[in-house]
């Protein structure tokens, strides 16, 4: 506790001195208030020992002063005073003073009386610590509240949506059934009776002429029926995928494996314009989930890389799988990248950059929900050189139990 | 086996969408089955009470009495019908139901092929005329009413 003597009188500035000496306090001594309060600014001082009677700058003002500023009012101040008069004492607190002392200074006295302050001086400083490490933390805490609550939004945002697809998905599937059973009978009674239309005599040529224009076109217009069915049937596919939130049995598997077999189911996309590579760790990196969700958050992100490397001609896919304090397998291709201002909005369902009829954007969302539904995450960033990296991170499965699924 | 008639089967097809029953019903009309439709279990189970039924096909999700609770009803009172299922909800409890409880087969909608379909049926009465060959050679008799 660093004390401050402000006493204009020597014998008993000496006879303060000595006693903090004695008691082996940390001290400085001033003449009088001016001294007093500059050695206050420039000086680290916790308790101010102040003559009330002194030139330039009396004790009141001194106290005044101090408890005045913000910077220094928690200096504990015991006032020195000849008067033990009840109105003084009054006038003293009044100032700001937290305690006093009657001259002439006993010993005994000022040793309780700089004890008492030091205690006051010490829970004081303990608070301001206190205080301050609350702030940090309350700024932390809103940090965090406000990270997790936009995570809960779009988790909110994602089951709403999970809700809506697998209803949507439902309630298209009755009249897709009809169309598509509806079409497949065209077609088949068409090659019944196809060249029957053709082949059958006409009065007029006219009328012939359109039998045979019917006759050709009609495979064309059979196809387009079948290939918006097969489009339909593929969208509600995807929105049951990315709907499906059941239960599913978890187990112990090698996630290197689940690599490789994503690769494989993607062979045919990627055979003719990409070339493979890839890094896994040596040794088996096992993790616990739902081993065909995550070989499908697999086979999303690999076959969104193809159609990347699809827009630019050729490139090359590069797979690594590495376990630290987490999994991580990085996706990189060369394809086209995102455009930056898309790149937050990768994630959203049915976002899609890529042309009509192509992307139904459900890929990735369904790559996003089945690894957060797994306890981990995805990032997304442009390679440098051109391309796109995601990296996916997956927690470290507790204890290793020896039943591989 | 509802012979006699020059047709393949008669068949009933259970949905609770009219399309749908339409659809199939002009398929297998089509290929040469006798047709009959209802909309629901209970009107299925009516109509099984007064004629016989070679194959039912039925949804699973339908209002009055759904599918599962026909296929238990039509195991039970008509053991030698074959019931094929048809469901646009895949869900495995579903299919494990069926399987469950007796049905040939479970064909999801929508159906990319109708020839899986076709198949099942085929394969249906292909197995109910099977028996019907064994009973004759057995009994030396002719069985149309067996089963």
């Amino acid at each position: 506790m660093r004390t401050l003597v402000a006493e204009d009188g020597a014998v008993a500035r000496r006879i303060i001195e000595s006693y903090l000496q004695k008691w082996n306090v940390p001290y400085v001594l001033a003449e009088n208030g001016r001294d007093a309060w500059n050695i206050i600014k420039n000086d680290g001082i916790d308790i101010a020992i102040v003559d009330w009677v002194m030139p330039e700058m009396d004790g009141l003002d001194l106290i005044r002063k101090i408890k005045g500023s913000s910077a220094f009012r928690h200096i504990y101040t015991i006032l020195l005073t000849v008067q033990d008069r009840e109105d003084d004492m009054v006038l003293g607190f009044e100032a700001g003073a937290d305690d006093y002392i009657v001259k002439p200074v006993n010993h005994s006295v000022l040793s309780s009386r700089l004890k008492a302050g030091k205690r006051i001086t010490e829970y004081y400083q303990l608070i301001l610590r206190q205080n301050k490490e609350l702030m940090e933390k309350s700024l932390l805490m809103e940090t965090l509240v406000q990270q997790k609550s936009r995570q809960l939004f779009q988790a909110e945002k994602m089951s709403t949506l999970g809700m809506l697809a697998a209803g949507v998905a439902h309630e298209i599937n009755n009249p897709l059934t009809f169309i598509s059973g509806n079409v497949q009978m065209l077609e088949m009674f068409w090659a019944e009776a196809g060249c029957a239309v053709r082949e059958a005599p006409y009065a007029d040529s006219g009328k012939a002429e359109k039998m045979k224009y019917i006759q050709e076109k009609m495979p064309q217009v059979i196809g387009g029926m079948q290939n918006g069915v097969r489009r339909i049937t593929k969208i509600v596919q995807e929105l049951c995928d990315f709907s499906r939130q059941e239960k599913e049995k978890t187990v112990l598997f090698n996630i290197g494996n689940s690599i490789e077999r994503a690769l494989d189911l993607c062979a045919n996309r990627l055979k003719h314009h990409v070339t493979v590579s890839n890094e896994m760790c040596q040794d088996a990196v096992l993790f616990r989930g739902n081993r065909s969700r995550i070989e499908q958050a697999f086979v999303n992100l690999i076959i969104n890389a193809a159609d990347a490397i699809e827009e630019v001609g050729t490139g090359s896919l590069y797979v690594r799988l590495t376990k630290e304090e987490r999994i991580t397998i990085v996706i990189e291709d060369t394809g086209k990248g995102i455009p930056q201002h898309c790149i937050e909005s990768i994630w959203e369902p049915f976002f899609t950059t890529k042309p009509q009829g192509k992307g139904t954007g459900l890929g990735l969302p369904i790559s996003y929900t089945i690894i957060r539904n797994h306890g981990g995450s995805i990032a997304v960033e442009n390679r440098p050189g051109g391309g796109a990296r995601f990296t996916v991170s997956l927690p470290v499965p507790d204890a290793p139990v020896l039943e591989l699924g | 086996m509802t012979k006699g008639d020059g047709l393949k089967g008669r068949l009933l097809i259970v949905d609770d969408e009219l399309e749908i029953q339409e659809m199939l019903c002009n398929h297998f009309g089509f290929l040469g089955y006798e047709m009959h439709r209802a909309f629901n279990g209970r009107e299925a189970l009516e109509k099984m009470a007064n004629a016989k039924f070679d194959v039912v096909i039925s949804d699973i999700i339908m209002p009055e009495m759904d599918g599962i609770d026909l296929l238990r009803n039509i195991k039970q009172q008509y053991p030698m019908t074959h019931v094929i299922m048809i469901t646009g909800y895949v869900k495995l409890e579903n299919a494990l139901a069926c399987m469950r409880h007796g049905a040939d087969t479970c064909v999801f909608k929508p159906f990319n092929d109708l020839r899986e379909l076709d198949g099942a049926v085929a394969a249906a009465l292909n197995t109910l005329e099977v028996w019907h060959q064994k009973l004759k050679q057995l009994h030396g008799l002719k069985l149309d009413n067996a089963g």
